[in-house]
């Protein structure tokens, strides 16, 4: 090939090598990687923490810090090799020819400069243009990416503004240069769901009107769908697959990429219709990679002598320009899609929890002068208001909800860490809404258990795996004995399927999955009647996420528990829930069998959090709907309806100014909204294949 | 605000641990494997040495001294350093140089440890107290801390010890209230940091007491923090006792006393054949303190190196 | 905002009070009866008991700290100026006026006449170290934190962490030792005295170089650690990524961030320069506050201790009020909440 046929070639990866250099010695964080991107293409890269994604863009920045470089191979940007710049080009480039969105854009701004200042300053900087001109450019940037109000956003200083505008404000400063090339580093990672859904829009608006190159780097294959043409998927530091958005979801080759599909709960189904199945084992780490396939120790069509010899090229595949794949036995491979669950319901229909108007208020001191004139000092936070729901023996309930929903403090008042204002929480016959957890009896605290979220949080990193099961064991009174107390931990690691030499280990010898697993050990060890798992999954990757997913259906079945199961994921929640309860600040919208929530008749606010939903599969569409504004403050909720000021389908004046009534769908399905349900039911579903003529 | 927690997914680095291997180790190995990891900083290792030095002195006074920090020789006043029996010669007494020096690091490394000890049990009883109870608890420790902490350190030294007298004792009441706040404080700050912490709320969860979750779910994961801030205390101390030496409230004399051989000594400086007298003690006040600085700062490096 | 200030304000007012009381009672529980105090060791039992009556020591320790309050404020007589006693405690300024702290046995005359000249003496000293330890603990703090790891950041690190392991006392007697005692460059002693043969200048020289080796590696180690903390900060990398020139990456990214935290230590300074220059100024004889303090507490002279005690601490709590207000006032994530 000639140079002339690349001109439309923006960026050029070539069997690049990138390592770190620690006390350890060299890390080979990624050992090989190849990448082309065309003018205006849109790739999504791929691949579960760890595996190299963010450390490849930051070498197209030429930005790996002290202690990192770029080895082998060269990065061509615009047919220019980056390694050959001089520090001033670099500059140059860097935030007008090639941007960056990043995944926290709390931290990526600063602190203690406004808005305004951090955005102009691209505009001086690159185009020496006056502090006007770059005034008024920069608020029609702002304009472009739907801010509300920029003029007086360009003064606030980025904690003033919410998460979801302080995305649009990084976004904005990327596109202020009209770069040529724009890397997106997780770009909705830390956003709600249905803030997500606006952002990821307002990128692929963007880049259709600027038709700038997108470089998009995500965990989330359902992301990658909304916004890519073609996607490379990587795993531990090297491309596994590469195609077009159609070759690599339905012509899928790689084994990874299958495992990938595999372990994704789609909203498609749920237990009873299908099983996650988990990729065993985890990645290795960069200085540990096995020789040949570094996915062999995972792949269950692994050969030895033939996956773990040498190193194994990425090719083509059936003659196709876009599609390749790094797997030797790619032509032997008959992937077999996962099998049915078998799932069989063995609830006896007995109630062990029954929520009975039930709320939380916390008192908050308003400090202003004006307030405490006014002798109004106390506001009240109304974190769960009203909320009636009740939970049958061995039976998931999801509690569904975007941040400040007021889930949490849910977990926290039924375990009895704070208590109820009012109402009732009936527990197998008691009212325990008022008793805190100092209060309770061994019997009751042994019967609520609870599992967490975040898995560098949940165990003592001082103590043993086998303390902190055995700690409960003994705690309970289920033995006493230490002999006895160390067989029961050995017990319970087997129910969670883990070596019981893992008892002696400490917490930073696990990997997240494992911890994670050790903490269901924990919750489970006293035989509860009910855990309650607060985002058990969502800190993992899917691979691992699945594993645990899988874990605790089984010992609950096993147990004959009751799982409260908070999260903000519907997938998962789809996939593991008998009930779903759909909470929006502090109230429950919705609740009902987990199959009527995601068919209509559905409340408003579901139907826009299920259109946010991202979905693995490009044929499945999703109708268009899109909140607008921030959620209010919990300080000062709407009168009316909770949802009445972002609601698409407001009614008017009865919605803000009328608490809406709860109406029954039937069978349990209950619905808070003051639209008949009769023209709720009306609707068309959410999702709907996408029609292969069309 | 409410207390709702970030419920958005903060991604874990990798389903990896992060130690691969690092086999647990008990009791002695593992202090001998904790006192191994010194080696990766030489910092640490020059203040293990200095202080190792004068610990094994101060332990070691009658071994390595031939005369008594008291004993007058009445042949010898005012000997020069490096000169006949007397390794560092002699005070205007006769009295032992090195010997005094030897006997004064006892009673620095007595004093010292015993005070820090008194205000770390007194300051992590207050932090803990303060930081996981919060309310008013926490509002009373905090205002008498602010209080304490508002006096001039010296001037609470030197009110306290002409108002109650130069002795051992006093020295460590005086040095115990003065740095208890101040310990209190950063374990409160740690202890707030930690009980928000997911273990915590486990063990609330499953009933455990107050005293059992900070003994033994808090405590011994703030202990990282208190060994270096311990260290940097330990070289304070020493100049604090140093200065009350200086300022004539140490020790009570005859009593070997780093800071009272500086002040004895002090006017002498500006004369050539008695500046040894001064510079001496001065030598081992500052290379103590430095000991210990240094291990604090190589001990920080290792701990944060990971 | 408003409301804070006056909270503060109020904890100020609170901290002087418990203080004082403090120091009042620790003062009446030193050996000896008030009288015998007052009137130091030469006086007979005659003229004690008289005092004794008058001050009507009998009376609870609380009715006496409102009597002393009283005296303080200006509200009451001090009844140590009455001529009835004969006692020839005159205070030009009356006997009933605010800051009233009394008579001092130790310096032979009212309290006010020795205080505010030996303040001024160390503010004097104080003020020149601060002078020269702020700006050069920031230059190498700043410089040292952009680049840890750096030849001029590990240089600064052990300089540092020596100059400040070493007492004031001992670095006295080392730059005596170099500077009087070897070179003969400068004088033993600043006692502010003799300036036909040490000029002003040259008096000061030591005490203040003392004083700025140990304070200037701490500072400058505050500041290195903030600014170390705030270089790997995710802002300082979009602005980088941006395409910032580094320089102003630094001063306008980096720096309004970093000098954050240290704003606090470096206003904290103050207090201890002042109180805390006692070991300096009786290492040189400098006639300054610290070292009145300590000749009255030695001499047993109470009333100059509680009146440089309530000097000190008032100075303590008013920087700490100043610190907090511009804390807030530097930072916008508290200044608009």
């Amino acid at each position: 090939m000639t140079d002339r046929a690349n001109d439309d070639i923006v960026l050029e990866i070539e069997n690049i090598g990138i390592s770190y250099f620690t006390r350890i010695g060299e890390i080979p964080a990624v050992p090989d990687f190849s990448l082309r991107l065309k003018r205006g293409e849109s790739y999504g890269l791929v691949g579960e923490s760890g595996c190299g994604k963010t450390t490849v863009a930051m070498a197209i920045m030429n930005y790996l810090g002290r202690n990192g470089g770029v080895v082998k191979g060269s990065i061509r940007f615009e047919g220019r090799d980056m390694a050959a710049m001089s520090g001033e080009e670099l500059r140059d480039i860097r935030g007008s020819k090639i941007a960056m969105v990043y995944q926290e854009p709390m931290s990526a701004l600063n602190p203690s400069l406004t808005v305004g200042t951090q955005l102009k300053e691209v505009l001086v900087v690159h185009e020496s243009v006056s502090d006007r001109e770059a005034r008024d450019r920069c608020v029609r940037m702002l304009r472009d990416v739907n801010m509300p109000d920029p003029d007086k956003v360009m003064g606030r200083y980025p904690h003033q503004i919410s998460g979801g505008q302080q995305q649009r404000v990084v976004i904005a400063m990327a596109m202020l240069s009209n770069p040529s090339l724009l890397l997106l580093d997780e770009p909705t990672t830390a956003l709600d769901v249905t803030v997500e859904a606006t952002v990821i829009d307002l990128i692929a608006r963007l880049r259709e009107k600027f038709d700038t190159t997108l470089l998009y780097i995500s965990h989330n294959l359902g992301l990658i769908v909304k916004v890519c043409d073609r996607v490379g998927v990587m795993y531990s530091g090297s491309m596994v697959e590469e195609g077009t958005i159609e070759e690599l979801f339905k012509k899928t080759r790689h084994p990874y990429t299958f495992g990938l599909f595999d372990c994704i709960p789609t909203l498609g189904a749920d237990k009873r219709g299908r099983t996650l199945e988990p990729i065993p084992g985890q990645v290795s780490l960069p200085h540990e990679r096995p020789p040949g396939c570094a996915f062999g120790p995972r792949c269950k069509y692994f050969k030895p002598g033939v996956c773990d010899r040498g190193e194994i090229p990425i090719e083509h595949l059936d003659g196709s320009a876009t599609h390749r794949a790094r797997c030797l036995r790619v032509d032997e491979i008959e992937h077999v899609a996962s099998s049915a669950g078998s799932e069989v319901d063995a609830s006896d229909g007995e109630v062990v929890l029954d929520i009975n108007r039930m709320s939380k208020f916390y008192e908050v001191s308003d400090i202003s002068l004006a307030a405490i004139l006014k002798g109004e000092s106390t506001l009240y936070v109304k974190a769960n208001e009203h909320l009636n729901f009740k939970a049958q023996r061995g039976r998931t309930v999801a509690i569904v909800g975007e941040s400040g929903c007021g889930k949490s403090t849910f977990a926290k008042v039924l375990t009895g860490l704070e208590t109820a204002t009012e109402g009732e929480i009936v527990f197998e016959g008691e009212n325990i809404g008022a008793i805190s957890v100092e209060k309770r009896d061994r019997k009751l605290i042994r019967a609520l258990q609870m599992v967490f979220q975040n898995p560098d949080g949940t165990l003592n990193p001082s103590h043993s795996v086998g303390h902190c099961i055995g700690r409960v064991v003994r705690k309970f009174g289920i033995e006493s004995d230490p002999k006895k107390v160390r067989e029961r931990v050995g017990e319970m690691l087997d129910i969670v399927r883990l070596p019981k030499e893992f008892a002696t280990r400490k917490p930073r010898q696990l990997s997240g999955g494992q911890k994670q697993r050790i903490a269901v050990a924990r919750a489970f060890a006293g035989n509860p009647s009910m855990v309650i798992a607060d985002e058990p999954v969502s800190a993992l990757d899917v691979s691992v996420q699945a594993a645990v997913i899988n874990l605790l259906n089984d010992v609950q079945k096993q147990y004959n528990t009751t799982l409260l199961f908070i999260s903000h994921d519907l997938s998962v929640v789809r996939f593991i829930s008998d009930e779903i309860v759909v909470m929006y600040l502090g109230q429950i919208m919705e609740s009902g069998a987990a199959d009527t929530i995601f068919e209509p008749p559905y409340h408003p606010y579901t139907e826009a959090l299920l259109s946010a939903v991202p979905i693995p599969d490009p044929d499945i569409e999703q109708k268009r709907i899109r909140l607008e504004g921030e959620m209010p403050s919990v300080l000062d909720p709407p009168k009316g309806c909770r949802f009445s000021t972002r609601c698409p389908r407001h009614l008017g004046e009865i919605c803000d100014e009328r608490e809406p009534p709860n109406q029954d769908a039937g069978g349990g399905h209950v619905i808070k909204c003051h639209i008949p349900l009769r023209e709720l039911a009306q609707v068309e579903p959410i999702f709907h294949q996408k029609d292969a003529a069309a | 605000m409410t207390d709702e927690a970030r419920e958005s997914a903060t991604r874990i680095d990798a389903d990896a641990p992060k130690s691969a291997e690092q086999p647990d180790r008990a009791g002695f190995a593992k202090l001998l494997y904790n006192l191994g990891l010194l080696r990766e900083s030489w910092a640490a290792l020059i203040g293990v040495a200095i202080v190792g030095f004068w610990v094994l002195v101060a332990i070691f006074a009658d071994a390595v001294t031939v005369f008594g920090p008291l004993e007058q020789d009445q042949f010898a006043f005012f000997k020069q350093p490096f000169q006949g029996e007397h390794w560092l010669g002699t005070d205007q007494l006769g009295r032992d140089l090195w010997s005094r020096l030897a006997y004064g690091a006892r009673n620095t490394l007595i004093v010292a440890p015993t005070a820090m000890v008194c205000a770390y049990f007194l300051g992590i009883s207050m932090g803990m107290l303060a930081g996981y109870y919060g309310g008013w608890i926490d509002q009373l420790i905090s205002r008498i801390s602010d209080i304490i902490l508002s006096f001039p350190l010296i001037i609470l030294f030197i009110i306290i010890i002409s108002v109650f007298g130069a002795s051992a004792l006093n020295i460590i009441v005086a040095v115990t209230l003065a740095a208890s706040p101040g310990i209190g404080r950063i374990v409160r700050g740690l202890t707030l940091d930690l009980r928000n912490l997911e273990y915590v709320s486990a063990a609330q969860i499953r009933g455990e007491r107050s005293l059992y979750i900070m003994a033994v779910e808090l405590l011994p994961n703030a202990r990282g923090p208190l060994i270096v801030d311990a260290c940097l205390r330990m070289g304070y101390t020493v100049i604090t006792i140093g200065i009350l030496g200086f300022l004539g409230l140490g020790l009570p004399p005859p009593e070997p006393d780093w800071g009272g051989m500086v002040a004895e000594a002090r006017v002498g400086v500006t004369v050539p054949n008695l500046a040894y007298l001064a510079i001496v003690p001065s030598i081992a006040v500052s290379s103590l303190v430095i000991g210990f600085n240094l291990l604090a700062d190589g001990l920080r490096e290792i701990s944060t190196r990971d | 905002m408003v409301v804070f200030i006056l909270k503060r304000l109020a904890m100020m007012a609170v901290t002087m009070f418990v203080a004082s009381f403090i120091v009042f009672a620790l003062m009446e529980f030193t050996p000896g009866n008030v009288a015998s105090k007052t009137l130091g060791p030469y006086a007979t039992k005659e003229q004690k008991d008289i005092l004794f009556e008058k001050l009507q020591l009998d009376d609870p320790l609380i009715t006496r700290y409102v009597r002393w309050v009283g005296v303080l404020t200006g509200v009451t007589k001090d009844p140590l100026q009455d001529p009835e006693l004969g006692l020839g405690f005159e205070d030009p300024r009356g006997d009933r006026y605010f800051g009233n702290f009394g008579w001092s046995l130790k310096y032979r005359g009212p309290v006010n006449d020795t205080l505010w000249r030996r303040l001024e003496n160390t503010l004097i000293l104080a003020g020149i170290a601060f002078a020269i330890i702020v700006p050069l603990s920031l230059v190498f703090g700043v410089l040292s934190g952009m680049r840890e790891g750096s030849m001029l950041d590990r240089g600064l690190s052990y300089t540092s962490i020596t100059l400040t392991s070493i007492p004031e006392f001992a670095s006295a007697v080392f730059l005596t030792a170099v500077f009087v005692l070897l070179l003969g460059w400068l004088p033993g002693t600043a006692n502010m005295q003799n300036f036909e043969e040490w000029s002003w200048a040259s008096q000061m020289v030591l005490p203040v170089a003392v004083l700025v080796l140990y304070d200037f590696g701490y500072v400058a180690r505050m500041v290195r650690g903030s600014m170390v903390e705030v270089m790997t900060r995710p802002y300082i990398r979009t602005a980088i990524l941006k395409g910032i020139p580094y320089r102003q990456v630094i001063l306008k990214h980096a720096l309004r961030n970093a000098l954050i935290a240290p704003f606090t230590v470096i206003l904290l300074q103050i207090p201890f320069l002042i109180t805390g220059v006692v070991v300096t100024e009786i290492a040189f004889g400098y006639p300054g506050f610290g070292k009145m303090l300590l000749e009255s507490a030695l001499f047993g002279d109470i009333t100059t201790v509680e009146a440089a005690t309530l000097i000190a601490v008032f100075i303590a709590v008013s920087t700490q009020l100043i610190g907090d207000v511009g804390y807030m006032y530097i930072n916008p994530r508290i200044r608009f909440t």
